[in-house]
């Protein structure tokens, strides 16, 4: 019986490691955005060349060992451009989501915890942004803004936080029914205190899961942005801007220029969602 | 004419394979009622879906036989064990109304299964179903025919089941709790229904319950379980009158007796998880008669007398 | 979802993001050379010089009729522009969709019949890459391969070869008008210039469904009645696929409306680099250009049909679903 409570007191940490060795796909995940964060980091170490120094007539070389992602238009070496561009995508990815998440959940808690009429009117503005097919609102909003990194990573913010602040409602208010709500509130503490303590670190658990997933959409949305010209312009290392500016020279050839920006997003997309998953089944003990 | 020999069910758990059922063997007699009596979670669910073959994922046969007319259920193969559900072994669920599919009036499955046991027209089968429905009591079966489980109440539901068992034709009955979850009234009916059903059919059914009162009502023998073990397996008479096992007693002493004075006296402790099962007998924590040997190894089934089997060190000293 | 309030915030939301837009039409319209009292003048004509409040109304006063104003750039009713464009990403995404479904739904049943299997898992890598890889991305790899490299397609030009003269209009559809007015050549044609716009976006559009689909019918097929409908001796092959799909697809019709979300969204990338004349590239023209009303009116038009997608989602969830009362 003793055993058995010792295993209860540490259940979080010892069912992770479980699931994450019986899931290595999720730990992959984790190791390659790990990698790249860690890539981005380094960048001003490790690139070969600034990713704006720009050499006319080295421009459109293939892979090579000298460039070894090639270079584009402007000479300028595409691998050390991708090296920086982790930097401004992961910027972006985290960025737009805590903010996603911060406004979201203050949101959420507003509507969950005050009276119906804060409700009703929160939600109905969750519904109207919800309305909108998510990338052309996003399209609307950056549009309206104007192309800047600070404006891309507020449109993609504010195309996220209805998901966010409809979790924390609901969350909020099945566990506001709970038991020990009412308990604490007994003994006297104010609802503030209540609602803080209490409730929001139980409310947490699905929101992780939601970040991971979102911050995958939020790189796909970003370099979509920038690929119409809604996002960060050339000469930012931005992934989807890259691509971009490679579309014309498709037809002659130079598949680089788009080909190892893109796969960049891809991979780090995939990885975001193979964590958001893995973390999903940790906490849904009934998918395995 | 049903064995159960030796079965053993692991699950696969974060700890690792737990054992679920540890060696269940139990007899069930042609054209009789066998009773299996036990509180939740002690494995008669696992083990008629076992019997079944319809475990669901972490749950594992690991061992045993089960034997229905000289062959091993558990030997066969997928499409064969298909075969025998349905048109050999029906069953019968605890959640009525869950177990009917939902997007689908009764009709069509009714139908369906008319037609694959068999083999009539779609016509005579509609015909034959209406008839089913009536003879399981229900009023106006053309109405419920047409009907979707969610237009119809939990006693009714379970009816539709009933129905649906009989008109696989199958000659063994599983009855998984088919009481539970109704109301008390509801309840009265179904037992009195099944009852009827039996007699005039000759099946032979093996019905789960932990509701001692429902035992004594309908079935013909009895087998209480306790921690994925049979710990008793009696005439019902006999498992009245003169329980030897200690849990089996403790059983007989907790029920509310119409009549008597006596207060109900409750067993002590609790069921023990599947992760934590004490070492030994499952029960000597919780047993009045428990001794060293009772810790140290588990108990093997002995006669007591003629069809009455106990598995307990100690069920002499306790015999009064 | 279609409340009243909702619908006025959507117009609401719309009017305010277009008329944020930096830069002002009236550059693009007057040219470098007007006189400021020429731009004064072209302020008035178009009512740009009211109060926002007073344009706000004008607006939902001419949404009433239908009327969505004039695009600043071709001075074409948006209306009428946008209705000329509709076709072309109707038969993109329509097409796009179908072939998502029939391939994603299979794949998902399967997948969870024979969970492990090496189509579960062939499945399960398609729908990480089918999400995670860009659809502008998967567009320009494809045409890189397929037509630079191994010339399979016609160069992406638009819905028809320039050579081709376009068949009478019945239904949008150039795969179907073509093949109503008999001229192979143009459906040929009109086939091969859709493989690999649809191509894309069916392959994002087939994670999710194929996903979605896994999930439900593990769900159900782990489900009490379920468990019946098997100890009752039907086959296999019943109970998969009449009795467990029936209620897996439901909240797959679900995720069909969510995945058209997407495909609105992504035909405004894959029509940019197909030169597909739909919606999608005029409202990319029309945020270049700074044309307010062509862009309220593409904002409004694709959230419009999203919304009446959901509606039809739920009709059809309703019809199919008989616990859910008419």
């Amino acid at each position: 019986m003793s055993a058995s409570s010792e295993a209860r007191a540490h259940p979080p940490l010892g069912d992770a490691v479980y699931l994450l060795r019986r899931n290595p796909i999720t730990l992959a995940g984790i190791a390659l955005i790990a990698l790249i964060a860690l890539a981005g980091v380094a960048a001003p170490l490790i690139a070969p060349a600034s990713p704006l120094a720009t050499d006319p007539s080295a421009a459109f070389q293939p892979p090579s060992v000298r460039h070894l992602m090639g270079t584009d238009e402007f000479g300028e070496d595409i691998w050390s451009r991708v090296l920086w561009g982790a930097r401004v995508d992961l910027t972006i990815a985290f960025g737009a989501v805590a903010i996603a998440l911060v406004l979201g959940c203050a949101l959420g808690a507003a509507a969950g915890f005050s009276g119906r009429w804060t409700d009703e009117l929160v939600m109905r503005g969750m519904d109207v942004l919800q309305a909108f097919p998510s990338f052309i609102l996003a399209m609307g909003i950056a549009a309206a803004l104007g192309p800047s990194l600070r404006n891309l990573i507020i449109s993609v913010a504010l195309i996220n936080v209805a998901v966010y602040a409809r979790l924390m409602r609901t969350r909020l208010l099945v566990v506001k029914q709970a038991l020990y709500a009412t308990a604490a509130r007994g003994a006297g503490n104010p609802p503030w205190r209540v609602l803080v303590v209490h409730l929001i670190p139980n409310c947490l658990t699905p929101i992780f899961v939601q970040s991971s997933l979102q911050s995958g959409y939020a790189i796909l949305t970003a370099a979509g942005l920038s690929f119409i010209g809604l996002g960060v312009r050339v000469p930012t290392p931005e992934w989807g801007v890259m691509v971009a500016m490679g579309v014309a020279r498709i037809t002659i050839g130079a598949w680089w220029v788009s080909f190892f920006p893109g796969m960049c997003i891809g991979l780090a997309v995939m990885a975001f969602n193979l964590i958001g998953d893995g973390l999903s089944d940790l906490l849904d003990p009934q998918r395995r | 004419m049903l064995t159960v020999d030796d079965l053993r069910v692991t699950l696969r758990t974060r700890q690792g394979a737990v054992p679920a059922l540890h060696g269940v063997t139990m007899t069930l007699a042609e054209g009789a009622v066998t009773g299996l009596v036990g509180e939740s979670g002690c494995g008669k669910t696992l083990t008629a879906l076992a019997i079944m073959r319809l475990l669901p994922a972490p749950g594992e046969i690991s061992g045993g036989h089960v034997w229905l007319d000289g062959r091993d259920l558990l030997t066969l193969r997928d499409r064969a064990m298909d075969r025998v559900r349905g048109a050999e072994i029906a069953m019968i669920f605890q959640q009525p109304r869950a177990s009917l599919n939902p997007v689908f009036p009764i009709a069509f499955q009714l139908i369906h299964v008319l037609r694959l046991h068999r083999g009539l027209s779609a016509r005579a089968a509609r015909a034959e179903g209406e008839a089913l429905l009536a003879r399981v009591g229900l009023p106006r079966p053309d109405a419920v025919m047409r009907a979707y489980p969610h237009h119809l109440s939990g006693g009714m539901c379970q009816r539709v089941m009933i129905a649906l068992a009989l008109a696989c034709r199958s000659r063994v009955l599983v009855a998984d709790e088919p009481t539970t979850a109704l109301d008390v009234t509801v309840q009265l009916q179904i037992v009195e229904l099944l009852r009827g059903l039996q007699r005039e059919l000759g099946l032979t059914i093996l019905l789960i319950t932990h509701d001692l009162g429902l035992v004594a009502e309908i079935c013909d023998h009895v087998n209480v379980m306790y921690a994925g073990r049979i710990v008793e397996s009696a005439p019902v008479s006999r498992l009245f009158r003169r329980p030897a096992h200690p849990y089996t007693r403790g059983l007989m002493a907790s029920r509310v007796r119409s009549g008597s004075r006596a207060l109900p006296v409750g067993i002590p402790g609790r069921v023990p998880e599947l992760a934590q099962m004490p070492t030994g007998c499952p029960f000597h924590p919780r047993c009045p008669l428990v001794g060293p040997e009772c810790v140290e190894r588990d108990a093997v089934p002995e006669l007591v007398e003629d069809g009455h089997v106990v598995r307990c060190h100690r069920w002499r000293s306790g015999a009064a | 979802m279609l409340a009243v309030p909702v619908l006025l915030g959507v117009t609401l939301i719309t009017f305010v993001l277009t008329r944020v837009l930096p830069g002002s039409p009236i550059d693009a319209i007057a040219g470098p050379m007007a006189t400021p009292a020429q731009r004064q003048a072209l302020l008035v004509q178009y009512g740009l010089n009211r109060p926002l409040w007073v344009q706000y109304v004008a607006y939902l006063g001419g949404l009433a009729h239908g009327d969505l104003g004039s695009s600043f750039v071709t001075s074409h009713p948006v209306a009428s522009d946008l209705a000329a464009f509709f076709p072309a990403t109707m038969e993109l995404t329509t097409w796009a969709i179908i072939v998502a479904v029939l391939v994603g739904v299979p794949l998902g049943v399967w997948g969870a019949v024979r969970q492990g299997s090496w189509i579960d898992h062939l499945t399960r890598v398609l729908s990480v890459a089918g999400v995670g890889l860009p659809v502008f991305w998967v567009s320009l790899v494809l045409i890189y391969l397929c037509f630079y490299r191994w010339h399979l397609v016609p160069p992406p030009m638009g819905r028809l070869s320039p050579e081709i003269t376009p068949p009478p209009s019945v239904t949008g559809f150039l795969v179907i008008d073509t093949a109503l007015a008999g001229d192979w050549r143009a459906f040929s044609d009109a086939v091969r210039q859709l493989i690999l716009p649809v191509a894309v976006l069916a392959f994002a559009a087939v994670a999710p469904l194929a996903r979605m689909t896994r999930t439900s019918m593990l769900d159900v097929l782990g489900s009490a009645h379920t468990r019946a409908t098997r100890a009752l001796g039907l086959p296999p092959r019943s109970v998969v696929w009449t009795y467990a799909f029936r209620n897996a697809i439901l909240p797959v019709l679900t995720m069909l409306a969510i995945v058209y979300g997407f495909l609105l969204g992504g035909s405004v990338l894959v029509e940019t680099l197909f030169a597909w004349p739909g919606m999608g590239r005029y409202a990319f023209n029309a945020i270049s250009g700074n044309d307010y009303p062509a862009v309220q009116g593409f904002i409004l038009y694709a959230t419009g049909v999203y919304l009446a997608i959901f509606v039809a989602v739920d009709v059809v969830s309703a019809l199919l679903d008989p616990r859910i009362e008419t």
